[in-house]
């Protein structure tokens, strides 16, 4: 008996031993990563560390979005689309009026356009990760610690006050979030123009702590934020906010630092392409260079905006454009009103041919050396051999498809991918710089603040300075009307339209009828008797029934959906989102 | 019986590479290796990764008692411990009973005494209880706040390839993280009636599953990425049934048997804290998906309700508040029904006379609801089922509305009821008789026919009601063209020596 009660006990001791030596046998520590407190101490390396992460998250908020959430139909940068799909510069095109529905659906206001749309969800979201990855640094970091800490921080506050910049403008009222919200948060509307003066000033203070642009030569002061695109934006946000005063005293602040000047006209070309990555008129764009050792991260690579903005139904692209295999495309298509619109006023100048081409201009003024073989057989003479004439009269280039949807024949080589800036080992990815802020832009704004507070001569200057580099014709006076037409051309496709039109109140008028015709166009090609040229076709071009910007409502993107169901508005407590006016 | 079991694995691998034009002594197979080189080429060692680990710890223990036949007792104990990369220390231990008791009232002397064995030869009630857990779906420390260093890349250079790296926490994180665990409570009856040609069980469950894992992302304005936590709560609850007859007359010997299953689910509770509906697979840019929410089946499927066709032939829904649109909006989507089949059921019969077998065996399934992922709206000129041109202009609106209308594809009139019935088998075989096969030195021979698959009933208009699914636990009731079950026809011979 007694022998049994020992061995009980004995066991019993045995268990517990193990048990409490267990606890060391479970714990395996995690490999490669730092825990929260190890990293955010107060040490320059990690401010420097955390403020990478911002540029990282900005430029993928740019270019990829953020689709981690099933189901996902969107295969486009989910800001072009937001910022450009509403206006009346281009077609959404894609494939037809069914294929690419999250963009066509934004650009001709069709009804089932609503608080559902992923693309308003995505950018909304991607903002506000921008602003989360600021909000690391600035709580977790002192700026009183070191300059270069401090550098960092006001760094973190610029992305901050850019990105509520972006939410204040489409959203109208979107929640300020300047510290790390936690992760059962329930935050409420703002009010945009408190909002808008808190961007104003955070932009303000921010801009003390950054260094100058060391001089126009400085391509790397392009790519990191400066105490000039600091003033960029704030000139922007006093703009948006009605500031034209403060704006004014702003954006001379940039133009007098002598940092920048616009590139020349026949330079434009490059301006979204390698070549001119970091130039004088760079004043902010997020950097990529390709390496091939790191393979090609996704945020930085344009492949997103190259699918979609790659020209899809034709046999056969020029140098020096390249064809994707397996690209989406048909994208971004010039619109018939702006293709008017400017070649009333410009037709030969740098401007337009740096941003658009006409599909008579593809086919007869491009040089086709290696991409289409001799034809003994047919006749037909090797690329680099065909003059205008005989590209014009040959049936191996023109359209692949019987017509080309949304478009009128004309396309966007702003933005048109280069084979000589392709990655190495790639077929679709590019490593052009992704363009934030420019120094023509800069000029706009400053001619638009002068022409609402009054202008000394420098702002008729400025403007001038924008039309004489592009080409186009000079401006006599300083008028609001003179600088919405010099911005419509130069800004083109860069996210200005939309937004300029609401605050400008023109938006009901000019875009009453955006997405009533979506015209596609066919070629007349017929060997032997027509040479190709483009015709617009409205066969079907009249299928949306509910086309038009809509007053009261339009102005402002819907708050996404997901939002207003997990955090609606709650009268008793006073947090929580409202929908904008007019979306469900 | 009490036990105690600790598991640890560890792997690594390291990596090595010759690189040469001749590099190896040889190039027969068992020349492939690195050390039979020949002093040529370049051997570099990409070195040793981090080591993979994963420890467990359990105790357990089980105490069970009969008495006299009669009675049965049984309790099962056991605790579990995952290493850190799961749950925190304070919450790694999950203690799981489990208790079951029968009876076997057949054996109760005033059942046999009353009640002949040839009416019933068995009875018995069964109950059980237990609890058991999951932290299948957890790792990489979803518990700790942890920073992904040197995970983002920049560079400040505009000709230098040069990259410098940046560190962000990954994600939310959730201290609190603990156990799912699931309750269930079991209750069943076993008999069988005059002279066990009579077989009959049942059983009811209830099983609620708790502190579900899921990952779930936060307002967007928190700006931070998906965290794991324990989200919701989900019951699910069914009975079976279970009957045979078996039977012999002569040389005629026979069976049926056949069983019926009621199953349902549903989110009784999630967490308030981050995204109340979790999006589950969606198709093309179709706005129907699956989705899980408080209230509703387990990835329920969503989409817009179809009203029928409006006097100008356009495609019509009914709205969130029951009113006829042509236009509706995200907010209108609702739940069309559930997408994993609510009831299944089978049959087979058997039957054997003078070496003549036969068999039937047939399944079948329903109350749930199938999306056909053919047609796209992208696409207008792919093919899309022969039920939308044949419904065109009646109960549809006609092919020239449907083919670009996302609304129309994302609604219930691309839905369609799963229910199905197939005969799986169909078998007629003939054995040899062993004085035949004897004669011939075999053990046995049986030639047979068996129709595998060959029929199915249903309504449902794509391919096969049963495998249609996207492969995803998600998205049971997409149809995305799994590949169906094949009709089979079978002629076979079984010898046996």
């Amino acid at each position: 008996m007694k022998k049994t009660i020992i061995s009980l006990v004995s066991i019993g001791a045995a268990l517990l031993t193990f048990a409490s030596c267990s606890q060391s046998l479970l714990e395996i520590p995690q490999k490669g990563v730092l825990n929260y407190e190890m990293f955010y101490d107060d040490s320059e390396e990690s401010a420097e560390s955390a403020a990478l992460a911002i540029y990282s998250a900005y430029v993928t908020s740019m270019n990829m979005g953020v689709m981690d959430e099933l189901p996902t139909w969107v295969i486009a940068p989910v800001n072009y689309v937001l910022t450009n799909a509403p206006s009346d510069d281009s077609y959404y095109g894609s494939g037809g009026k069914s294929d690419h529905i999250f963009g066509l659906e934004i650009n001709e206001y069709r009804p089932s356009f609503d608080s559902g749309s992923l693309v308003v969800r995505f950018s909304y979201k991607a903002a506000y990760n921008v602003i989360y990855t600021c909000n690391l640094l600035i709580d977790n970091f002192n700026p009183a610690t070191s300059e270069k800490i401090a550098r960092n921080v006001a760094e973190a506050r610029v992305f901050r006050a850019m990105a509520h910049l972006h939410l204040a403008t489409y959203w109208g009222t979107p929640p300020k979030v300047d510290h790390l919200l936690a992760g059962d948060a329930r935050p409420t509307n703002s009010n945009h123009d408190e909002l808008m003066a808190w961007i104003i000033k955070e932009l303000d203070e921010a801009a003390e702590a950054l260094p100058p642009r060391a001089g126009k030569g400085d391509k790397n002061g392009a790519v990191r934020l400066t105490k000039e695109a600091a003033y960029a934006y704030e000139g922007k946000a006093q703009v948006f906010a009605g500031d034209y005063n403060g704006a004014k005293a702003t954006l001379k602040k940039v133009i007098d630092s002598g940092n920048y000047e616009l590139v020349p006209g026949p330079e434009m070309v490059n301006m979204f392409h390698r070549a001119g990555d970091g130039s004088t008129e760079k004043v902010f764009e997020f950097n990529y260079v390709d390496n091939v050792n790191i393979g090609i991260p996704d945020g930085f690579r344009h492949f997103q905006r190259s699918q979609s903005c790659f020209w899809r139904d034709l046999k056969v692209l020029p140098n020096p454009f390249f064809k994707q295999n397996d690209g989406w495309g048909g994208g971004g298509n010039p619109s018939k009103s702006f293709v008017d619109a400017i070649m009333a006023n410009e037709p030969d100048s740098y401007r337009r041919k740096a941003w658009i081409i006409s599909y008579e201009e593809l086919i007869g003024d491009y040089d086709y050396s290696g991409r289409v073989a001799e034809d003994k057989e047919n006749g037909l003479k090797a690329g680099e051999d065909l003059t205008r004439d005989e590209k014009m009269n040959d049936p191996r280039l023109g359209l692949s498809a019987p017509s080309y949807y949304g478009n009128v024949g004309w396309f966007l080589v702003k933005y048109a991918p280069l084979e000589t800036e392709l990655n190495v080992n790639s077929i679709d990815a590019n490593d052009n710089n992704t363009v934030m802020m420019r120094y023509a832009e800069v000029l706009l704004l400053y001619a638009e603040a002068c022409a609402m507070a009054g202008d000394d001569g420098s702002g008729l200057a400025a403007l001038n300075e924008v039309a004489r580099r592009a080409g186009a014709p000079l401006y006599s006076s300083l008028t609001l009307d003179n600088v919405k037409k010099e911005k419509r051309f130069e800004m083109f496709m860069e996210g200005c339209r939309f937004a300029d039109l609401v605050r400008w109140g023109d938006a009901a008028t000019v875009l009453k009828d955006q997405g009533r015709e979506v015209p596609s166009f066919i070629d007349l090609f017929e060997e032997g008797k027509h040479p190709h040229e483009a015709k617009i076709d409205y066969s079907d071009a009249y299928y949306n029934d509910e086309y038009g910007f809509k007053a009261g409502k339009n102005e402002l993107m819907p708050f996404p959906l997901g939002e207003l169901q997990l955090n609606p508005y709650d009268e008793a407590e006073g947090v929580g989102i409202k929908q904008n006016p007019g979306w469900r | 019986m009490a036990g105690m079991s600790y598991t640890y694995s560890d792997s690594r691998s390291v990596g090595a590479t010759l690189e040469g034009t001749d590099p190896l002594k040889g190039y027969a197979e068992n020349f492939r290796y690195i050390d039979m080189d020949n002093g040529s080429g370049t051997k570099s060692f990409s070195g040793t990764s981090a080591p993979m680990q994963n420890t467990q710890i359990s105790y357990f223990g089980r105490l069970s008692y009969t008495f006299d036949n009669r009675y049965s007792v049984q309790t099962n104990f056991r605790a579990d411990a995952f290493d850190s990369s799961k749950l925190s220390r304070k919450n790694r231990w999950g203690f799981f009973p489990s208790v079951s008791a029968g009876w076997t009232a057949s054996n109760e002397g005033f059942i046999k005494d009353n009640i002949s064995r040839d009416a019933l030869s068995f009875l018995k009630f069964r109950a059980s209880w237990g609890v058991n857990g999951n932290i299948a779906v957890l790792n990489d420390y979803a518990y700790s706040t942890t920073v992904s260093y040197n995970s983002k890349v920049y560079q400040w250079g505009v000709t230098d390839p040069t990259i410098s790296h940046g560190s962000v926490p990954d994600g939310l994180a959730n201290p609190d993280l603990k156990w799912e665990t699931s309750e269930q409570l079991d209750l069943g009856i076993d008999a069988r009636f005059l002279r066990d040609r009579l077989t009959f069980g049942a059983d009811w469950y209830n099983k609620q599953t708790k502190d579900l894992l899921m990952t779930v992302n936060p307002v967007l304005e928190v700006g931070a990425g998906s965290s794991v936590v324990n989200a919701g709560s989900i019951r699910n609850r069914g009975v079976e049934f279970e009957i045979g007859w078996r039977d012999t007359a002569g040389d005629f010997h026979y069976s049926v048997n056949a069983n019926f299953a009621k199953l349902s689910n549903l989110v009784t509770y999630m967490t308030k804290q981050g995204m109340q509906r979790i999006p589950g697979e969606g198709f093309s840019n179709f706005k129907s998906s699956t989705a899980f929410e408080e209230g509703y089946p387990v990835w329920y499927i969503r989409g817009f309700e179809y009203a029928g066709v409006s006097a100008d032939g356009k495609a019509q829904f009914l709205d969130a508040d029951g009113n006829i649109t042509q236009t509706p909006s995200s907010a209108d989507l609702k739940c069309l029904g559930n997408s994993i089949p609510t009831y299944n059921y089978g049959i087979t019969l058997r039957a054997e006379w003078k070496g003549i077998d036969f068999t039937f065996f047939g399944t079948g399934a329903g109350g749930n609801k199938i999306i056909p992922c053919v047609y796209r709206t992208e696409h207008p000129l792919i093919n899309s089922l022969e039920y939308f041109h044949a419904n065109a202009g009646k109960t549809l609106p006609s092919c020239k509305e449907m083919a670009s209308s996302t609304d129309f594809w994302s609604s219930s009139a691309n839905l369609f009821d799963g229910d199905y019935f197939k005969i799986k088998q169909l078998q007629l075989g003939y054995s040899l008789p062993d004085n035949i096969t004897r004669k011939i030195l075999l053990g046995g021979a049986r030639f047979y026919v068996s129709l595998d698959d060959f029929f199915t009933f249903t309504k449902y208009p794509g391919f096969d009601p049963e495998t249609a699914s996207d492969g995803d636990y998600r998205g049971m009731g997409l149809d995305k063209g799994s590949y169906p079950n094949s009709r089979k026809v079978l002629l076979g011979v079984n010898i046996s020596f």
